[in-house]
């Protein structure tokens, strides 16, 4: 009875280590799809092109000697979390003057452009309001 | 080694069928992911309207048309704060018809841009451009008479931004 005991609570503690590793591994997996559902869900590349088309829809639908102003806050965060010095936050909106494109580089690995139609000179600087909250200044002037 | 000893369990963990379970439902939640982020923001269609906005605006003051529009040497672009290169490149289009009551065209068309865009506009489809049509009955002030007459515009996009430009 003694042996017979002893056996079966061996093989009752298997298959508790082994029902245990398989619930783990389950986990594992949930777990690291979890995080690739929520690391895709605020990538970077998705706010890049969303910013550049707010930008230069917003240029075309301006006119000269306007000041526009944008919310970039979200923009800013994933810049300083993907390694952007806080004093080169300035250059991840840029213009190309010469193809009247918007570039917005929140990476540093080239960023996301798209042209905007309107023949204008636009100065742009992100500035810092109340609360620290990150706005998106832009100058439009003739040429 | 323990584990693999008991045939039962050895063969829950290691089950094909269930590795064929997680690679399946893992594969389609990644698969899933993919395809919604790679989605693009389309926006050519407010690009479309906004151009054509810009040139009734800029043709039309008070309902009236501009009288330098009907001159033949009428520059769209600087007249209307336009660039010629983005206009004239493969991505939009524009085409400016000014006609009176009989139908009448009273000045040369002016177009720009892609030309393919007269006819692409009225196709449905992910790759065709995005257009926006605006009719303005305006009036039209000639010699001391006036008549309204009709100001067509057609304005098309198929801009899709680029990807890891470079600043020249």
């Amino acid at each position: 009875m003694k042996k017979r005991g002893l056996l079966s609570d061996k093989k009752a503690d298997t298959v508790v280590l082994e029902t245990t590793i398989f619930i783990i591994l389950n986990l594992v997996f949930i777990a690291i799809l979890l995080i690739f559902v929520w690391s895709s869900g605020k990538g970077a590349f998705n706010y890049e092109e969303s910013y550049a088309k707010q930008i230069a829809l917003l240029i075309d639908n301006s006119k000269p000697e306007m000041t526009l102003s944008l919310g970039i806050n979200k923009g800013v965060e994933i810049a300083e979390e993907k390694g952007i010095k806080k004093e080169d936050i300035n250059k991840i909106v840029r213009i190309d003057e010469k193809e009247n494109r918007i570039i917005v580089d929140l990476t540093g690995k080239g960023g996301y452009s798209y042209q905007y139609f309107s023949d204008y000179f636009v100065e742009t600087e992100i500035i810092s309001g109340a609360r620290d909250e990150k706005y998106l200044t832009i100058k439009i002037k003739e040429k | 080694m323990g584990i693999f000893k008991n045939k039962k369990a050895a063969e829950k963990i290691l089950s094909i069928w269930w590795i064929f379970v997680l690679a399946i439902a893992g594969g389609g939640i990644v698969l899933g992911v993919l395809i919604y982020n790679s989605a693009e923001f389309d926006v050519r269609y407010d690009d479309s309207n906004l151009l054509a906005e810009k040139i009734v605006n800029c043709l039309v003051e008070q309902g009236k048309i501009n009288p330098d529009f009907l001159k033949e040497d009428f520059d769209i672009f600087s007249e209307c704060g336009l660039s010629k290169e983005v206009i004239d490149s493969d991505v939009f289009y524009i085409n400016i018809t000014l006609i009176d009551s009989s139908g009448e065209v009273l000045r040369e068309p002016i177009y720009s841009g892609a030309k393919s865009f007269q006819v692409d506009c009225f196709i449905n489809g992910k790759h065709y451009p995005r257009c926006s049509i605006k009719q303005e009955d305006v009036l039209y002030v000639k010699e001391g008479s006036s008549e309204i007459v009709k100001l067509k515009i057609l304005a098309g996009s198929n801009q899709h931004g680029k990807r890891g430009a470079v600043l020249k």
